[in-house]
């Protein structure tokens, strides 16, 4: 679970991603996700909801009650801190993709890096 | 058969959270998820027991969540606060068993076997708050208002034993209480606009008015200046629509005005601070470091000085240090809630120990021109270490409570940010837009 959360590309990276563009209940995250990943993250609930209260345990998250369709719900959003580590692992995605991708191309982005 | 087999996936998962608060409030999330997602199935066309089956399959195994949710929720007991308080306690009764010289005068014995008797029920009224659910407070919108108007009301308690006497404590006490069900009224304002903010600028000051009434304006001031600084932090932090200058204007306006009012018409506070600030025995010799001469034996309410006369000038720096020491630490514990609804309901608890605390000090050392009230935890007096031990009650149960508290959500004055990308149902799929962040064209 703390790779699930911290790691670059980790399924936390990608639940920030979701909250940096607006606030979210737990069943419209898993929605979107699957939406936006054209079907390939399909996440349980049972594995979504531990993952975002420790998001939230970590301050990267904070949660609210708010109501939607006449019914109360948990509303995520991601905080300042949240935003921060979010652009930190984006940074480690990005160049981890770049170097997977030079050596798949056969290492000139990799040269490109070292150079 | 659908429902039963959702009752037995929740319940299977509850069988794995112990705490009982938190259980109640995660089971409604995973419950309100099965709700959208069975909706989600039965706009596909299955049947509704269909949909609820499909939806708890979805779910993921029950003993795996339960055991991780119940990792993650856990009560923060806050046992270095309890164990502070503790040690306060034992060390303000060695003080008072060094301060009265007990020995075989039969009036001290009476008045250390009160303490100590006083101290049993601080502890009593110190656990029941910490384990105790605090957020009882914010359930419902009308209860900070019943429970303001409780403890205003409480010196027509004392109608029946007779006005003098017993009417005092019930006047001037449970007003120091007062901050922690206004600071749960200005939470459940929150999101309302200026004239939300004059309402509770101007009921902060009839309030404590009952303190006033018992000759203590310490204690009226104390109350006011909790009260008021939760308003302006409510305020600063934009919880209120409209003008932030506005606010601060609406929340401070009707203070500014008033206790110039009542100090100069209180015939008690005037003679004390013509004294304070002329010629007079009583504040030259303490801010000369010497105990005033008509204290023979022991007071409380000179506990430092008397201290720093037999140890030296020292125990007021020293004082002062763990004043702020523990102030500054139970800032940043406040300051790290997760909850700006805890966050609030702590700082009315530890406004008017530290402000109490500050206040000590200062008159201790003649720079204080009004009465005192308590050093906390540490000075004689039973009613105030009961007042004491509910605050740091309500902080340790605000502390305990931090992971399952909630803030309501509510519309925003500021404008919310831009969605990177918008999903829009279209026929039996979704039309996906996603905006592009950076350069903008025209």
């Amino acid at each position: 679970m703390a790779n699930d959360r911290t790691a670059p590309g980790g399924m936390g990276m990608l639940l920030l991603a979701l909250l940096e563009g607006r606030d979210m209940y737990g069943y419209e995250m898993i929605e979107a996700l699957r939406t936006r990943s054209n079907e390939v993250f399909r996440l349980k609930a049972g594995t979504l909801y531990p993952l975002l209260h420790s998001l939230e345990a970590q301050g990267w998250v904070t949660s609210s009650d708010g109501v939607a369709n006449g019914r109360t719900r948990r509303y995520y959003a991601i905080t300042r801190d949240g935003r921060a580590a979010l652009a930190e692992q984006q940074a480690g995605w990005y160049a981890y993709a770049d170097a997977v991708r030079g050596v798949l191309e056969g290492g000139e982005s990799l040269w490109r890096v070292s150079a | 058969m659908a429902r039963e087999c959702v009752n037995e996936y929740l319940e299977t998962v509850g069988g794995q959270i112990r705490w009982r608060r938190a259980r109640r409030l995660l089971l409604r999330e995973l419950s309100d998820h099965i709700a959208d997602q069975a909706a989600a199935f039965e706009a596909e066309g299955r049947s509704p027991e269909e949909a609820l089956a499909g939806a708890v399959a979805e779910m993921g195994e029950p003993e795996a969540v339960g055991r991780e949710l119940d990792r993650l929720h856990r009560p923060q007991n806050r046992w270095g606060l309890a164990i502070t308080v503790a040690a306060l306690f034992a060390a303000g009764v060695l003080l008072q068993l060094f301060a009265a010289g007990l020995m075989g005068d039969a009036k001290d014995v009476f008045y250390f076997r009160r303490q100590v008797l006083g101290l049993l029920l601080a502890a009593g009224v110190l656990a029941g708050l910490w384990f105790s659910d605090y957020t009882l407070l914010l359930r419902r919108k009308w209860v900070p208002a019943a429970a303001l108007l409780l403890f205003s009301l409480a010196p027509l308690w004392g109608l029946p034993f007779g006005w003098p006497y017993f009417t005092y404590y019930l006047m001037l006490y449970p007003t120091l209480l007062l901050p922690v069900p206004y600071a749960a009224l200005v939470v459940s304002l929150r999101g309302r606009g200026t004239r939300a903010v004059l309402l509770c600028g101007g009921l902060a000051l009839p309030l404590p008015i009952w303190a006033f009434v018992a000759v203590s304006s310490t204690g009226y001031l104390v109350t006011l200046a909790s009260m008021l600084l939760v308003l302006l932090a409510a305020v600063g932090l934009g919880w209120f629509r409209g003008k932030r200058r506005w606010n601060l204007l609406a929340a401070l306006g009707p203070a500014l005005a008033i206790p110039l009012y009542f100090l100069r018409h209180l015939e008690h506070a005037a003679r004390r601070i013509d004294a304070f600030l002329g010629p007079d025995l009583f504040y030259e010799r303490l801010r000369m470091g010497e105990l005033p001469s008509l204290f023979v034996g022991s007071s409380p309410e000179l506990l430092l000085a008397e201290a720093a006369q037999g140890l030296g000038r020292w125990v007021f720096w020293a004082a002062a240090g763990l004043i702020v020491l523990f102030a500054a630490l139970l800032l940043r514990r406040i300051h790290a809630l997760h909850s700006r609804t805890g966050k609030f309901l702590a700082l009315s608890a530890f406004l008017p120990l530290f402000l109490q605390a500050a206040i000590y000090w200062l008159y201790n050392l003649g720079w204080w021109p009004l009465g005192v009230l308590s050093l906390p935890f540490l000075s004689y007096g039973v009613f105030f270490l009961l007042v004491d031990a509910a605050l740091a009650g309500v902080l340790l149960s605000v502390f305990r409570m931090d992971a399952l508290v909630r803030d309501t959500a509510w519309a925003s004055s500021a404008p919310s940010p831009r969605p990177s990308a918008l999903d829009i149902p279209l026929g039996r799929g979704q039309l996906h837009i996603e905006y592009r962040k950076g350069e903008q064209h025209f």
